[in-house]
């Protein structure tokens, strides 16, 4: 039976930043070392809480998707590991800032998003009400059909016209 | 029984005027000397009709006897020296008091629940008369009043049985006495109002100005050629508007703004109060039903506080002015132009007794086909299961049909009586301008072209609020309607609440006791009998039994989802009914079958219990209960949303959320309600690690399906029927040859066995 096997650790492991160092090797992949001995290749970062607290509560994962430990603070880390850990949160996590929202229409069965992103204008297509979805801190992210994320801004950093548009839908 | 020089104190003859007034009644019947000792009335007749009958004990028998006219007719008695117990037989709908002597049973009186209390407590006090009673059967002790919970009652002025759950009778529940609650609502705002108020008379003043200068204006500036008149009579009348329009907006304002206060004030008090009623209120009501007394039925009450009420404030103020301007003008023609006026009324009057009741109709149509809907909808599961697709939507479609049908009646008489009032109103322009014309042209002095005019601007002003004010009944129909239902709801006194010396129990060991425990969701029928168990603090406790032996109400029972009807639970060795229920249920931890998870995120949901708990403790509790994993592999991780139901989430991964709400609660006593549905195994395995951490050191009740489970428990209790039947280790439960528990785990092995062998 799998329940006699030794029984998965059932603590959270939480790494310590300074014994944390990050590198990366020919092929572009992230290496983990945890103090001296420890090394992992390749791993693969996870975020706990990627729309809420992006820059907390990182999980490192080996190969198979076994998690090695957790990062409480991505500013923990050293400059130098810290930066190949950004990129590679960025590069995992798709999410374009919206800076305005040139129109807001639906027909479809959808609502269909006309705006223009830190990455280009782009026509987004939002399935319904629920996937607009407002953030303690005042963001609003859209998950489009595709579930890519588009961060629209607190509305005191919108637009006027922008803003309007944006409140009917909330 | 100690109560028993009690009841003989007890009972003064003032207390029970049936004696008295069937006194003489048995004069015949009674022998001389013979005492009158108890008396009381049956709602029914033997062997089963309905009719009036007397139970009678005296000092020398107890009979029965029916009032037919002067003479009483004996149908049964027995003397009190044989009669050794009075015993009730709860019958569907009805009960059957019987005598028992030592050889046999004599049938007494038949009565239905309303006479109920009153003869429980003749019954006892004829025990108490009882020369060598024999000992209580425990089940006839249907347990008196327990702490003052409410039994159902009847109204005292219609007699009609009132709901345990309610303290009002919502027939006897006057309209007045509704809209005039509803009004004291407004209470705390009676500054607002009066400026309101003021703000409408200055308003409807001015505007009625109007009349009187368009008089002068006909009668005095045109004739006279003088067009500095004119040019001050315009002037004036454009001030009136001015003035009439700033006055107007702004106290429209003001007054939307205080409905919009009072009825989000009412929709909180209603939603806070439907929090603190126990669980026994939702059983009774569908979620729908409830739904709407916070949403709608609080709109329809803003509609008639914004809109309603000060119009009708506003339309009596105004037909009060106008009728002093006409009578000053002209008390004839006054007097003339009024006469329909009481005819409308009396319509109307008439028109409000039928208007409660057909929207009353339409209104509970209403409700049913929401509440149909919201049975419906989150079971369509099951209706595509078993393809009913086509019943479900003949029934939606029926109660669709009703609620139009009752709203196109209600259509139908408002039109009926809306046109009807219209025509009496204008028969009385006609005689204005018959009478006034004929007035004029034959040069009645004080009767001029101009006085003609400004009458008939005034009818036309005044026929309008009369209308409106008829109008109205309308909405403070449906105001009543809907205030009734709210009023309903706040009246409902929570059948549990603190008592008001209850313990504040700020940590506990996790000591559980049950003294005799009776309970019944329906007190006729107890669902438990005489339960008693003593838990020791941490131990683990496995629930066993057959479905509807009592395992999930022996657990609502320790939550004290419900009180017990008879017997005490006890937490620590206090009876839990002196501990805060607040307090009691923080040390409690649940896991419930079917967990249920609220919309929000996964860090929002299992920190449901401790809203303060950090990141780092919720993913703690979610690593303990395997579930942090799985969490991480949503691209939202804790982020992500799990809908009404979690429907995004399997039921193993609701289970292990929910399990590490529990974790992260840590409580001293911890409930399992285990899942029957089978997962895999490897869920399973998982499962099963994330609860041994989860018992470790806390008193567990696990009502377990899984073998597994059962032999990690401390010790088994057995329940049949409502009743303990076995309890013990589960060594020693498998051993008994033939016990209960023997006979399930055999069962179970035959069906795997089964299960191996087809697989």
């Amino acid at each position: 039976m799998l329940s006699d096997e030794a029984p998965a650790s059932s603590d959270l492991q939480i790494l310590d930043p300074r014994k944390v160092r990050l590198e990366r090797d020919d092929f572009q992949r992230l290496i983990l070392y945890v103090g001296i001995e420890e090394r992992y290749q390749p791993v693969r970062v996870v975020r706990a809480l990627p729309l809420s607290q992006p820059d907390r509560w990182i999980a490192f994962q080996d190969d198979e998707g076994n998690e090695i430990g957790m990062l409480a603070r991505v500013s923990d880390l050293e400059p130098h590991s810290r930066q190949h850990l950004e990129e590679e949160l960025d590069l995992v996590y798709l999410k374009a800032k919206v800076q305005e929202i040139r129109n807001v229409a639906s027909g479809h069965g959808m609502i269909h998003w006309d705006l223009v992103t830190d990455l280009g204008p782009r026509l987004v297509y939002v399935r319904d009400r629920s996937d607009v979805r407002p953030l303690p801190d005042g963001r609003i992210v859209l998950t489009d059909v595709h579930g890519a994320k588009y961060e629209i801004p607190p509305l005191d950093q919108l637009d006027e016209r922008s803003r309007q548009r944006l409140e009917v839908e909330m | 029984m100690s109560g028993k020089e009690h009841h003989q104190r007890g009972h003064a003859n003032a207390e029970f005027p049936l004696l008295e007034k069937i006194r003489p009644n048995l004069a015949d019947v009674l022998e001389p000397g013979e005492e009158l000792q108890v008396a009381v009335e049956a709602d029914m007749v033997l062997p089963g009709s309905f009719g009036v009958s007397w139970l009678v004990a005296t000092d020398r028998r107890v009979a029965v006897f029916t009032p037919n006219g002067k003479v009483p007719h004996t149908t049964t008695e027995v003397p009190l020296s044989q009669v050794r117990a009075l015993r009730k037989r709860e019958l569907l709908g009805s009960v059957l008091l019987e005598a028992h002597t030592d050889d046999r049973a004599v049938p007494l009186i038949r009565f239905t629940e309303a006479k109920e209390e009153a003869i429980d407590q003749a019954a006892e006090q004829i025990r108490a008369l009882l020369v060598d009673p024999l000992p209580e059967e425990e089940e006839d002790q249907s347990a008196p009043e327990e702490r003052g919970r409410k039994k159902a009652s009847h109204c005292p002025e219609c007699g009609k049985p009132i709901p345990r759950w309610m303290s009002v009778c919502l027939d006897c529940m006057n309209q007045r006495q509704l809209i005039l609650r509803l009004i004291k609502r407004a209470g705390p705002y009676a500054g607002p109002i009066i400026v309101s108020l003021v703000m409408a008379i200055l308003a409807v003043t001015a505007d009625l100005a109007q009349a009187p200068l368009q008089k002068y204006l006909i009668d005095s500036v045109i004739p006279n050629r003088s067009l500095q008149g004119l040019v001050y009579v315009m002037l004036a009348i454009l001030g009136i508007r001015v003035f009439t329009t700033v006055v107007g907006a702004a106290r429209q304002l003001l007054m939307s703004w205080l409905g919009e206060k009072v009825t989000y004030d009412l929709r909180g008090e209603v939603y806070s109060h439907l929090q603190r009623l126990g669980l026994r209120y939702y059983d009774q009501k569908e979620t729908g039903w409830i739904m709407d007394r916070v949403t709608s039925d609080t709109t329809t009450l803003q509609v008639f506080m914004t809109d309603a009420m000060q119009r009708t404030v506003i339309n009596a103020l105004t037909l009060v002015i106008i009728a002093v301007y006409m009578f000053s003008m002209s008390p004839l023609l006054a007097l003339l132009s009024l006469i329909p006026a009481p005819i409308v009324c009396l319509m109307s009057a008439r028109f409000m007794k039928r208007t409660h009741t057909i929207w009353h109709w339409a209104y509970r149509r209403r409700s049913r086909l929401f509440a149909l809907l919201s049975n419906v909808l989150p079971g369509v599961r099951v209706v595509k299961a078993f393809t009913q697709e086509g019943r479900e939507h003949v029934r939606f479609d029926e109660r669709s049909r009703d609620y139009m049908d009752a709203n196109v009646n209600a259509a139908r008489v408002f039109a009926a009586f809306n046109r009807t009032t219209g025509f009496v109103m204008a028969l009385s322009s006609l005689a204005i301008w018959g009478y006034g014309g004929y007035l004029v042209i034959k040069g009645v002095p004080g009767n001029s072209l101009g006085l003609l005019v400004a009458f008939m601007q005034l009818v036309m002003r005044f026929y309008a609020p009369l209308q409106d004010l008829t109008g109205l009944s309308q909405q403070v129909q449906r105001a009543a309607t809907a205030a009734q239902r709210v009023f309903e709801v706040l009246d409902t006194a929570p059948d549990m609440e603190d008592a008001p010396e209850a313990l504040d129990l700020p940590g506990i060991w996790g000591e559980i006791e049950f003294c005799n425990v009776t309970f019944g969701y329906d007190e006729r029928r107890p669902v438990l009998k005489n339960v008693s168990f003593h838990i020791r603090p941490g131990e683990m406790i496995g629930l066993v039994g057959p479905s509807g032996a009592g395992k999930s109400t022996t657990i609502n029972l320790i939550c004290r989802f419900y009180d017990v009807t008879g017997g005490a639970v006890l937490v620590d060795g206090h009876d839990v009914r002196d501990i805060k229920i607040d307090s009691l249920r923080q040390q409690i931890g649940i896991v419930l079958q079917e967990p249920f998870l609220f919309h929000g995120t996964i860090a929002e949901n299992i920190a449901y219990g401790c809203p303060e708990a950090t990141m780092e403790d919720i993913m703690r509790a979610a690593k303990a209960a395997n579930a942090h994993d799985f969490i991480l592999k949503f691209p939202e991780g804790y982020d992500a949303m799990v809908g009404e139901r979690g429907a995004r989430l399997s039921g193993g991964e609701r289970q292990r959320i929910s399990i590490a709400r529990a974790i992260l609660k840590n409580p001293r006593i911890l409930i399992l309600d285990e899942a029957t549905s089978s997962v895999d195994s490897e869920t399973e395995a998982q499962i099963r690690e994330a609860i041994d951490r989860l018992v470790h050191g806390r008193t567990t009740f696990a009502i377990a399906h899984r073998l597994s489970t059962l032999q990690n428990a401390n010790r088994l209790i057995v329940l049949e029927k409502g009743r303990v039947v076995e309890m013990g280790t589960h060594a020693e439960l498998l051993s008994k040859e033939d016990g209960v528990f023997r006979r399930l785990v055999d069962l179970h092995r035959q069906l795997s066995e089964a299960v191996a062998v087809g697989g």
